[in-house]
């Protein structure tokens, strides 16, 4: 009990070190603003001939964009911070701590994304409830999303934890975090949900995890306990496997660490 | 009772190597070259329960490759080490619960937040029981006088404040060996004092054994019972910090008034500074004594006035690090 509480604590103390700085989050609601009213409108004119598309309906197809940027936008930067202390060394000042590094920044990570996860469903939602007057909000899929989103999340802190890893190797990553991230915007489910896609890239799509980080939680949102079961079950065992990988990578790649000076 | 001992250790980092030029880059490019770098070489040391041990070196020395590899994060190219009964590399964790470190460039407190939110979260990270850890923090926090900072955020305390903390919170789960790199660093002198007392308090009253890095001087000699030196990932010298004194405060520096202009001409006996009937020596003890210098000086005039001082430590240990360091026969010993 006492070794999942640190991380507990880790997570707590993090969370309110974020609530001393939630004002930062303003610029954030602004983009997310912004970028929901030029998608809305951009939707309007795709769906002004067809009024179903791939089983859409416009205003499910708002409320996906909605919920899939809502995840989007809640991740918490962390692998440069990361990728920083391999190349400075200054990663052996928090090894020495009897606490697992990969849970000690999942936990900050976690409690950051949740914090922002929730301020921007709660943004995402009043903005299109005022847009959108009259429209049921989907409320199961609120709680169920809601929950999709934090194991989403924790696929995506798996795969960048796999990119602030790869510093041990490459000076330089940043390749492979704008490669990640264009991912997640096309082929993840961020623009478009993957029925959408042409049959090649929704065979693609569905066959890699990405989708289990934007898609997934998306689209368990728009439809409620439909198919929860299958997505969700997917999605832990997505994260499970990923999780033993980096574990594994981790514990390889220890043995790089070259840490020189003093 | 030795709490750490290193026998025959080595640490290899392999660096890459190019020559400067666009065209020695292309070369590099598909055919790198690398070269070990010997960051530490053959390291022997051993240290005992409730010692103050000073490492000492310049910048790159092996200093803080060392202090990793004791710690466990670290692996050696080859030899042995042994903390407290374990190897660190394979028992980190374990290690981890018996020893604490500071870094004095380094904070482990959250920036934004108080210290009583990093003693409360070290709690849970060394899983201390919370009526131990309630005495425990009353304890320290009278100790280092830091109950009036608890609840301001770190980045409003100053860095005597803030060292004060980072060392209380290093302490919190009552290691048995404590690993200090350059506490004092960018602290005044009435604050590193104050830190050094501390030091030295805990270290008799817990039997705290102190395995201290630094640049200062002033730290080894207020500090330390021993002195390791450590230059090039080799160890130039191992000696207490009181025989290192005494066999390296060989020379007296002297400031004389005299009564009328005089230069003594002694062995031994060399003249700093010259000015009518100012003058400053530098007298070497073991090749003229205070008696026979003092004795020429009063046989040709009188002394008005006089001050004796003994060489900076700091200068001693920089001939150590320079090669100029010799021995009790006055050979080289670098």
């Amino acid at each position: 009990m006492k070794k999942v509480k640190k991380y507990f604590k880790i997570f707590k103390i993090n969370f309110s070190n974020e609530l001393m700085y939630v004002i930062n989050y303003v610029s954030t609601f602004l983009f997310f603003g912004v970028v929901l009213i030029v998608f809305s409108q951009l939707w309007r004119a795709i769906y002004s001939e067809n009024p179903v598309i791939e089983g859409f309906t416009y205003e499910k197809m708002i409320w996906y964009f909605m919920y899939a940027e809502t995840v989007m936008l809640s991740r918490f930067p962390f692998v440069r911070e990361i990728a920083d202390e391999i190349k400075s060394g200054d990663i052996a000042y928090r090894l020495n701590k009897p606490y697992s590094y990969i849970l000690y920044y999942y936990s900050k990570f976690i409690s950051s994304s949740i914090l922002k996860l929730f301020l921007n469903t709660l943004v995402g939602i009043t903005i299109l409830t005022i847009a959108f007057k009259g429209y049921p909000m989907p409320l199961i899929g609120l709680i169920l999303g809601f929950t999709s989103a934090i194991i989403g999340l924790s696929i995506h802190f798996v795969f960048h934890f796999f990119i602030a890893l790869s510093a041990m190797w490459f000076e330089d990553n940043t390749a492979f975090l704008f490669v990640y991230s264009k991912i997640l915007l096309t082929i993840g489910g961020l623009f478009i949900p993957i029925e959408m896609f042409p049959e090649t890239v929704k065979i693609i799509a569905n066959a890699l995890p990405f989708k289990h980080i934007i898609y997934t939680p998306a689209t368990i949102y728009i439809n409620g306990a439909e198919n929860f079961l299958k997505l969700f079950s997917a999605q832990i065992f997505t994260l499970l496997i990923l999780s033993v990988v980096v574990a594994f990578a981790f514990e390889k790649s220890k043995k790089r660490f070259n840490v020189n000076g003093g | 009772m030795k709490v750490l001992k290193a026998k025959n250790v080595n640490k290899y980092f392999k660096t890459k190597v190019k020559k400067s030029g666009l065209k020695e880059s292309f070369k590099s490019l598909f055919n790198p070259q690398y070269i070990d770098v010997k960051a530490v070489n053959d390291i022997n040391l051993e240290v005992e329960k409730g010692e103050i041990m000073a490492f000492m070196g310049p910048n790159g020395a092996g200093k803080s490759t060392t202090i990793k590899m004791m710690t466990g994060i670290l692996f050696p190219t080859s030899g042995e080490i042994e903390v407290l009964g374990l190897i660190p590399w394979k028992k980190r964790k374990e290690l981890s619960y018996k020893i604490g470190s500071v870094f004095g460039q380094k904070s482990q407190m959250w920036f934004h937040l108080p210290p009583e939110d990093t003693f409360d979260l070290m709690a849970d990270i060394y899983e201390i029981d919370r009526y131990d850890y309630k005495k425990r923090v009353k304890e320290l926090v009278d100790r280092f006088d830091i109950g009036n900072l608890l609840t301001i955020p770190v980045r409003k305390l100053s860095l005597g404040q803030r060292i004060r903390c980072e060392i209380a919170v290093s302490l919190l789960h009552k290691p048995e060996i404590i690993f200090l790199d350059e506490p004092t660093i960018g602290l005044d002198v009435v604050v590193k004092n104050q830190i050094r007392e501390l030091i030295k308090d805990l270290n008799k009253k817990e039997q705290l054994t102190v395995f201290l890095t630094s640049h200062d001087v002033g730290d080894v000699e207020k500090l330390c019972n021993r002195v390791i030196i450590i230059d090039h990932g080799k160890i130039l010298l191992e000696s207490t910090v009181s025989k290192l004194k005494r066999e390296y405060l060989k020379n007296k520096i002297l400031s004389l008034k005299l009564e009328e202009e005089y230069i003594p001409k002694l062995k031994g006996v060399e003249i700093l500074k010259h000015k009518g009937t100012g003058i400053k020596l530098d007298l070497n003890t073991e090749e003229c004594s205070m008696k026979d210098l003092l004795d020429n000086i009063v046989k040709n005039t009188a002394i008005v006035d006089m001050h004796v001082s003994e060489t900076p430590m700091e200068e001693i240990i920089q001939n150590i690090y320079t090669g100029s360091g010799k021995n009790e026969k006055g050979e080289k010993i670098l």
